[in-house]
């Protein structure tokens, strides 16, 4: 299975804010990554057809999508941004509506709720009104809502958002169990949730893609080109109008600050193993 | 498309909000309450229906209808004793020690003998001053008009009977009084204007169009909700409307002609009160549906419930208002007129339109305004679902 995404472009009057972006997506999880305003969502909402591109397609096998319609919503997983429920709605009930609206109904439906629930750690809430449900509880909900109709193409923007450090973990985990045969994309500003399950990262900046490389060539790319030592509160302020700073920790002999750049800082410092998050430090600069 | 699930769901959507049902309560309850108060007085609890019999026998007496004829309608209790039967006034005469009672049932015997046959003769005047109009006919819409009004005069045999209770007038009042067939619109615009907004306010909006089922299927189970919550709402509160007034008023024992009721005595429409009712009650189900459409199509252009419920209550509310403060002309619609007319106050009540003759001119065709009103209607309400469904099923999530 292959979606191709091919000069897809949308302008909101005088603003661009998704410029002729094309890549190929194959089995396995893709990371969109992008500061804000960079046109991730945009290009997400075209990509599931509620958002009419200015210019451009997007093909699944070598069809637009406009023309497959249900076939090719019936592959397909969306979890938006904000994860939009009907607060009197009991977990259950708003579950079984949006399984109807998959096509799922009956005994399928409810046994497929029930395993989900299962899966996202809902199960005992089942009866729960959804208006009093916590951030967290809502978006695992609102993966529920998106695997019911066991999708191929699962396209997630921003899923971790607001939860806390255990729900992420848990989240980038059921991701990653369901990767196998499943074309996943995932949008974050939180680089640890693709970092350990993307195999290709989609780097994004003002509505243009401006790498689409694995996260091991990524890595490669700022090799040597990271660099970490601990300064004083004095210097840091002068330090972060000459170099790109990523991490700061507070140290008990000053601090210490990571600097990524092309070159070498001219005072005694340390080559480190770059992470992910120094890609993005070294593609948007600014400190991180 | 659709399946049930959807359908079941939707209507929860709709009838899970208590405002509905809050306000469907409330003007239930207000209802009866003023019918209630009706109940307790004198004229409406002491009637001379018991009488009919006697008294029907009695006006079929030309005599009797020459007297009240020369006397200009306005006979006194003492004159017409010749004619009625002493059992009507031993009846009378049994609540004589209530001065409340005895007063208005005489009150009645008089008025109901003098208004009975000035409305028979006021109509055979009608009617013959028509004739005359057709035969020295010009040609023109207007006299085509009387013409169509003459014949359907003519081939509807309506006969006259006496007015002895007010629940007959009452219970047409029900869908002809402004505020009551208002209130059922109301409780419909309420229910149904957030019907596609609200999914933006929920930000359920992706799912639903990302699903295989997509906007076609959500319309569909959408539209199908929205009927079935009309014609529950029009259904309950008529029944409840019909049922307080029957008790209050108490029910009409034998079924009149709508022509014998107060204000219809020149219809050429021949049928019972209760078919007439029947008529106000299909009418209102037609304008809810219509109304309901109109409200569809403002939400699913629109990002909250407001401007659908402020809109569609304007269109409706704006029409009624028209349609009870102008004065209509004489069996020909004019440009001016026709808001009124057609509008969808006047769909319920209908009552203006069936009292005397009503046409409208449509390109020569002289048409009874009650019949384009209800094609006007439907069409207004196949085209907002047509303007719905296009704007649901091109709608993007931009936001």
């Amino acid at each position: 299975m292959k979606l191709s995404v091919q000069n897809l472009t949308k302008e909101f009057g005088e603003t661009c804010a998704v410029k002729h972006v094309s890549f190929d997506l194959s089995y396995g999880v893709y990371g969109l990554l992008g500061p804000n305003g960079a046109g991730k969502t945009t290009l997400m909402k075209m990509m599931v057809d509620i958002l009419a591109p200015s210019e451009g397609k997007v093909l699944l096998d070598g069809v637009n999508i406009k023309e497959l319609g249900a076939s090719y919503r019936d592959k397909l997983g969306y979890m938006p941004q904000e994860i939009g429920v009907y607060k009197n709605f009991s977990a259950r009930r708003f579950l079984k509506y949006i399984a109807a609206l998959k096509g799922i109904t009956g005994k399928a439906a409810d046994e497929k709720i029930e395993e989900l629930l299962d899966l996202v750690g809902l199960k005992d809430t089942g009866k729960k009104k959804l208006g009093g449900f916590s951030g967290g509880m809502l978006r695992r909900i609102g993966l529920a809502q998106t695997l019911l109709n066991d999708p191929k193409i699962l396209i997630f923007d921003e899923p971790t958002a607001g939860l806390d450090p255990q729900e992420r973990i848990r989240f980038r985990n059921i991701i990653s169990e369901l990767s196998e045969n499943r074309i996943v994309l995932l949008s974050t500003h939180i680089i640890s949730d693709i970092e350990f399950i993307a195999g290709q990262v989609i780097i994004m900046r003002n509505g243009a893609i401006l790498t689409i490389d694995t996260t091991e060539n990524l890595l490669q790319e700022v090799e040597g080109r990271v660099w970490t030592t601990v300064v004083s509160h004095a210097e840091l302020d002068r330090l972060k109008k000459q170099f790109t700073i990523g991490n700061i920790v507070q140290r008990s002999n000053g601090v210490e600050i990571r600097i990524v750049g092309d070159r070498q800082p001219p005072f005694p410092c340390k080559t480190v193993k770059p992470i992910l998050e120094d890609v993005f430090s070294y593609y948007f600069g600014g400190n991180v | 498309m659709m399946n049930m699930e959807m359908l079941k769901t939707e209507v929860y959507k709709i009838c899970s909000k208590k405002v509905v049902w809050i306000a469907m309560v409330l003007f239930l309850a207000m209802f009866f309450a003023l019918q209630f108060q009706q109940s307790e007085k004198v004229g409406v609890k002491y009637t001379l229906e018991p009488m009919r019999a006697e008294l029907t026998s009695a006006v079929e007496n030309a005599d009797f209808h020459d007297f009240v004829r020369r006397n200009n309608y306005a006979c006194s209790i003492d004159e017409i004793t010749q004619y009625v039967p002493k059992t009507v006034f031993a009846y009378i005469e049994q609540y004589k020690n209530n001065d409340r009672i005895y007063g208005s049932l005489r009150s009645s015997l008089i008025n109901t003998i003098n208004k009975y046959y000035a409305r028979i003769d006021n109509r055979a005047a009608t009617i013959s001053e028509l004739a005359e109009d057709v035969a020295s006919s010009d040609g023109s819409a207007l006299a085509r008009a009387k013409e169509k009004q003459l014949q359907a005069y003519q081939s509807t045999p309506v006969t006259m009977e006496l007015n002895l209770e007010s629940s007959a007038n009452n219970l047409i009042d029900v869908n002809h009084a402004a505020v009551f067939p208002g209130l059922i619109m109301l409780v419909i615009i309420v229910g149904l204007a957030g019907i596609y907004s609200d999914e933006y306010t929920s930000g359920t909006q992706s799912a639903l169009l990302t699903a295989c089922k997509g906007r076609r299927g959500v319309f569909l189970s959408k539209l199908f909700a929205a009927w079935i919550f009309i014609t529950a709402v029009v259904g309950i509160m008529e029944l409840f409307y019909m049922t307080t007034t029957a008790i209050c008023h108490h029910a009409p024992s034998t079924t009149i002609s709508a022509a014998s009721t107060y204000g219809l005595s020149l219809t050429a429409y021949g049928g019972s009160v209760y078919a007439f009712c029947f008529r106000q009650v299909l009418g209102t189900l037609l304008a809810g549906y219509t109304l309901g459409s109109i409200v569809m199509c403002i939400s699913a252009f629109g990002k909250n419930a407001l401007i659908p419920f402020f809109a569609a209550g304007l269109v409706y509310g704006g029409t009624a208002l028209y349609a009870n403060m102008i004065s209509f002309p004489a069996y020909l619609s004019v440009v001016w007129s026709l808001p009124g007319e057609l509008s969808l106050f006047m769909l319920q009540t209908q009552y203006e339109l069936v009292a005397a003759g009503h046409y409208t001119n449509v390109f020569g065709l002289i048409v009874p305004t009650l019949t384009v009103n209800v094609i006007f209607n439907a069409a207004i309400a196949v085209v907002c679902l047509l303007l719905c469904y296009k704007t649901y099923t091109r709608k993007q999530v931009k936001g």
